[in-house]
């Protein structure tokens, strides 16, 4: 029964070393944990070797010049970041595609596929609102996106909404980019991914147009 | 944020909170003028803490661009249910770990061993196990450690910062400590085999 609540008190104080090392904990954590340390041999290493990381962490780098911040970069970022960013890039992308049937047949094998297709890719084909291949976004946002800056984002790429999203940051979204490459596909991810909204984007399939 | 708030006192503390709670909802009304002095203010702190993962100032210049891009699109989120500090570290955060999660750039090449001062070789060794051992850690530990050993993060504000609970925090750190004492070992039984070849 000792041994147990002992494991357990081991356990639990082992966990609060680095805010020990870091002087962070309340008084009363403190003083528990001391006190443990004292009589145990494996805590006694390993605040040895939490001492050691911060050092090496606050001591072993040198710190870099900082330079003056430069507000008139920042505003002209957020001017460019204001307009429709994505969307300038889809022209290039048009005008460099070239057809690629085998590529979008990798596309579609991207992702794995159940067996019976989403409801939203019929929805889709069946309404017959455009003859084009549609490629299916996964955007996860960052959770301190709001909805009305997702509206916007959504906008700006010329996407629709496929479906209720997966979950509050997560989205499908169906975009017509024409035949594309593969390589054009990831790097257009890429520039998705890389909007300070956006935590990871990558295309899971494509749907293409029925006959 | 002990780094920055340790040199002052708590009511000039609760002062500078207090404006920064203004700066931000000036912002989410679409305030530019608000958004630069926020970014004056924040500027060094943010570049400190994200050119120690980058090694590149052109990239931190960027990463600092996105994350004040970020709070001006997010600042109408912030609720001011924790420290507007808090908040603006933990949009840096999750951009920073976004970055470094990407395949462009890694934390061995965020961490060089050239940057690290060695004026003796004990020192040396010593720092170059906790670069390996960093090293291999991935990027929510490699920032855990940074949040609570760089910035000096209590486990409320890590948790704060992270969106995570405080036990996700402790298991991370618990995770990350494992594996650099497994780094240490490693480099001691090395040090013993080249001790014994002499």
């Amino acid at each position: 029964m000792n041994q147990t609540l002992h494991t357990i008190d081991h356990e639990e104080l082992a966990a609060l070393l680095p805010w020990y090392v870091n002087e962070t904990l309340g008084e009363s954590e403190r003083a528990r944990v001391q006190r443990h340390v004292e009589h145990c041999e494996s805590c006694r290493e390993n605040v040895d070797i939490l001492s050691e990381v911060q050092r090496a962490l606050r001591n072993g780098s040198p710190a870099p010049l900082v330079p003056q911040p430069d507000t008139e970069r920042l505003l002209s970022a957020l001017e460019q970041r204001e307009r429709p960013a994505i969307r300038r890039t889809l022209p290039w992308i048009a005008a460099a595609a070239t057809v690629a049937a085998v590529a979008m047949t990798v596309a579609w094998q991207l992702a794995p596929r159940p067996a019976d297709p989403p409801a939203m890719f019929e929805t889709l084909t069946s309404t017959g609102a455009d003859a084009s291949i549609n490629y299916v976004l996964e955007v996860r946002f960052m959770p301190d996106s709001s909805a009305d800056s997702r509206g916007a984002f959504f906008e700006s790429i010329g996407a629709s909404q496929l479906a209720t999203p997966m979950s509050t940051h997560v989205y499908r979204v169906a975009l017509g980019l024409g035949t594309v490459s593969l390589a054009e596909l990831e790097q257009y991810a890429d520039e998705i991914e890389s909007q300070p909204e956006v935590a990871s984007a990558r295309f899971v399939a494509v749907q293409l147009p029925v006959e | 944020m002990p780094e920055t708030d340790s040199s002052i006192s708590g009511s000039s503390r609760a002062v500078r909170d207090t404006a920064e709670r203004a700066l931000l909802g000036a912002i989410a009304s679409g305030d530019r003028t608000a958004l630069t002095r926020l970014y004056t203010d924040y500027h060094p702190r943010l570049f400190k803490f994200v050119y120690r993962l980058t090694r590149s100032h052109a990239v931190t210049d960027e990463l600092i661009n996105d994350i004040m891009l970020a709070i001006w699109r997010g600042a109408g989120n912030f609720r001011g249910d924790s420290k507007p500090s808090t908040w603006i570290f933990g949009i840096a955060y999750r951009q920073a770990l976004k970055r470094l999660s990407r395949k462009s750039l890694s934390f061995s090449e965020g961490f060089e061993v050239d940057h690290l001062p060695h004026a003796d070789t004990g020192s040396f060794e010593r720092e170059d196990w906790v670069r390996r051992g960093l090293a291999t850690l991935p990027p929510t530990q490699r920032l855990a450690m940074e949040l609570v050993f760089y910035l000096g993060l209590s486990y409320d504000e890590v948790a704060a910062v992270t969106d995570c609970p405080v036990n996700t925090v402790k298991t991370r750190m618990f995770h990350a400590r494992r594996k650099l004492r497994q780094e240490l070992l490693a480099s001691a039984s090395v040090a013993d085999s080249q001790g014994e070849d002499r």
